[in-house]
């Protein structure tokens, strides 16, 4: 266990240098690294002074180190839109972007397991087609579409719920299921066939033969067997949902780190670009972390692959 | 060719003739559209579409808030949506497919430096990748293509790389390699045509996903300029109008979701019609859009 939780969190920190190398090499994409940290009318004397300051002088890898060092220490630029570190502005807003993802996670979880599980026990019955028809249309349609479609029934039609906004439990439950709708999908999906997969073997056989009842041999037997792909994916889709929560806080006007984000790309406020996508690729990667090492307890055989 | 007809089921069928109709919409557009997309009739804006209460004759899906016809913009909005797939799904599978070749034939340090660059990359939500490149270069349709090949070429080297491991084991290609062909053509005569099939499976999916998400982008206006009519542009001013205007929102999403759908039908059939015995399992899919919406 030790050297699987080693060399585990040895990748983790691989794959947390490379996210910062990456945004690196994007930033230095351009050419001129001032254009993206200053307003474009800024004018030369500041752009040449921000050029020292920021080491633009000095060789390509001591900035790159230099950078390093500064994200190791928290920093990644001021925003020159607040005037604030970046990474304070997106911390203050990423617990809004988790409660959206969380809840929409729980939402999907409540909605697909079950859903999964009917469709994969009632095999070709109407429950069946029905949870087809979800995955069908969860992979398939635009999640800010079905957002819309939301707001032009709820909020239009019915005036049932507020289109706009945060902090109300109201205003969480249209995000929330907008963006539960492509996770519904899939966990759903992998439900249906891990069940399938594990009702067709021999100890379920075994079990009905025994004369266990039904819910016994789905719960006891079948379930905790199908289990553990479905633990996995849970992990990815939770990241998938961090990403996914970037347009649909635009749709909702979810005061998240995602909406930042897209607001701040339209005015080309670069850190606070930069610090989003380093936040959440962290984000991301620690959730997948944790999971691998949930998985690894679970199901003891990982350990040695 | 008779094989190959008798294996199309019902959802092939609907996913082909789905992508038919969106092809011959792209091609067609000045032909068959009933309006200039761009013509602007002011006096007719926000007009539902033609079948419904209050409906302006003549435009069957309504029109915009300056009077353009919804439908007309719908036609030729499936150009941009189609030329960034295709742009997008040929770049990042031409370099996606040579750097899994690459790992998987060679393998050593130079697998592990490009397998753990895929992980990496596997560890940014796509989106948050094309919103870097996206400040840092501007926003346009040529840069959202160059942004999904930077970023989606680890689809096709993930599944490359796995199914080059398992073919590199096999009799024919020891043998190429005692008979003295070069890796040159090892690669690209005898890997890549026993791999193209999967490939392709992953390249239509792939087609699917660039269409989502460019119209995301669009939608949040980091795609396509307002004056090329897209679909995802059309619902971020169906957006603006969502409490008076309905059509304006539910068309063009139509539009996206049928497309996808017809794509994804078809990457399922030819997922479940290519030779078994490179298994790619049934999670291929599921793999391919695993990662971040």
């Amino acid at each position: 266990m030790i050297s699987f939780l080693v060399r585990r969190l040895w990748q983790f920190l691989i794959v947390v240098i490379g996210v910062i190398t990456i945004v690196f090499s994007l930033q230095h994409l351009s050419g001129d690294p001032t254009n993206l940290l200053l307003p474009i009318d800024a004018p030369a004397d500041v752009r040449t002074e921000l050029r020292h300051q920021l080491g633009l002088d000095q060789p390509l890898v001591v900035q790159y180190f230099r950078f390093i060092g500064d994200v190791v220490q928290g920093d990644l630029g001021t925003s020159y839109r607040f005037r604030q570190p970046a990474l304070g502005l997106v911390l203050e807003r990423f617990p809004a972007t988790l409660l959206l993802a969380g809840a929409s996670l729980l939402l999907s979880l409540l909605v697909a397991l079950p859903l999964g599980i009917l469709a994969a026990v009632y095999r070709n019955s109407w429950i069946d087609t029905l949870a087809t028809g979800i995955s069908l249309i969860g992979q398939a349609a635009p999640v800010y579409w079905i957002g819309l479609l939301f707001i032009l029934l709820f909020s239009v039609q019915l005036h049932w719920l507020p289109t706009m906004g945060g902090g109300s439990f109201a205003a969480l439950i249209m995000p929330a299921t907008t963006l539960a709708f492509y996770s519904i999908a899939r966990i759903m999906r992998l439900t249906r066939s891990a069940m399938l997969d594990v009702l067709h073997q021999d100890y379920i056989r075994m079990a009905r033969a025994k004369g266990l009842s039904e819910p016994v041999v789905l719960i006891k037997h079948a379930l905790r067997n199908a289990a553990i792909p479905v633990v996995t994916i849970i992990g990815l889709q939770f990241g998938g949902l961090l990403g996914g929560a970037v347009i649909t806080e635009t749709v909702f006007a979810w005061p998240g780190v995602g909406r930042l984000a897209v607001n701040a790309v339209s005015q080309r406020d670069f850190p606070i670009v930069q610090a989003a996508t380093v936040v959440i690729a962290i984000a991301f990667s620690l959730i997948n972390l944790v999971v691998d090492l949930l998985y690894a307890v679970l199901n003891p055989r990982v350990q040695l692959e | 060719m008779r094989r190959f007809l008798a294996s199309i089921d019902t959802k092939a069928a609907v996913g082909f003739g789905l992508v038919a109709i969106v092809a011959l919409c792209a091609i067609l557009a000045p032909w068959i559209s009933p309006y200039d997309p761009n013509a602007q009739d002011l006096l007719n804006s926000v007009a539902p579409p033609a079948w419904a209460p209050h409906g302006a004759a003549g435009h069957l899906l309504g029109t915009d808030r300056l009077g353009q016809d919804v439908l007309s913009r719908i036609i030729y909005g499936s150009r941009v949506s189609l030329l960034a797939a295709f742009a997008a799904v040929i770049a990042s599978g031409a370099i996606g497919t040579f750097l899994g070749l690459v790992a998987g034939y060679f393998g050593g340090w130079v697998a592990a430096f490009i397998m753990r660059l895929v992980d990496i990359m596997l560890a940014i939500p796509f989106i948050l990748i094309a919103l870097v490149f996206m400040t840092v270069s501007g926003p346009s349709l040529t840069n959202l293509v160059i942004a999904f090949a930077l970023a989606r070429w680890v689809q096709f080297t993930r599944i490359a790389y796995g199914l080059v491991l398992e073919l590199r084991e096999r009799e024919f290609i020891s043998a190429c390699i005692t008979s003295g062909v070069s890796k040159f053509d090892i690669l690209f005569r005898h890997i890549l045509i026993n791999i193209a099939g999967p490939l392709l499976v992953v390249a239509t999916l792939e087609l699917g996903f660039v269409i989502l998400i460019e119209a995301g982008l669009s939608f949040l206006g980091l795609g396509t300029p307002p004056e090329i009519p897209s679909w995802g542009g059309m619902l971020q001013e169906g957006r603006a109008l969502i409490n008076v205007a309905w059509w304006l929102t539910t068309f063009p999403g139509l539009a996206i979701m049928l497309t996808v759908v017809g794509f994804n039908f078809i990457g399922d059939w030819m997922r479940d019609s290519f030779d078994p015995r490179i298994n790619i399992g049934r999670s291929l899919s599921d793999q391919v859009v695993a990662s971040e919406r």
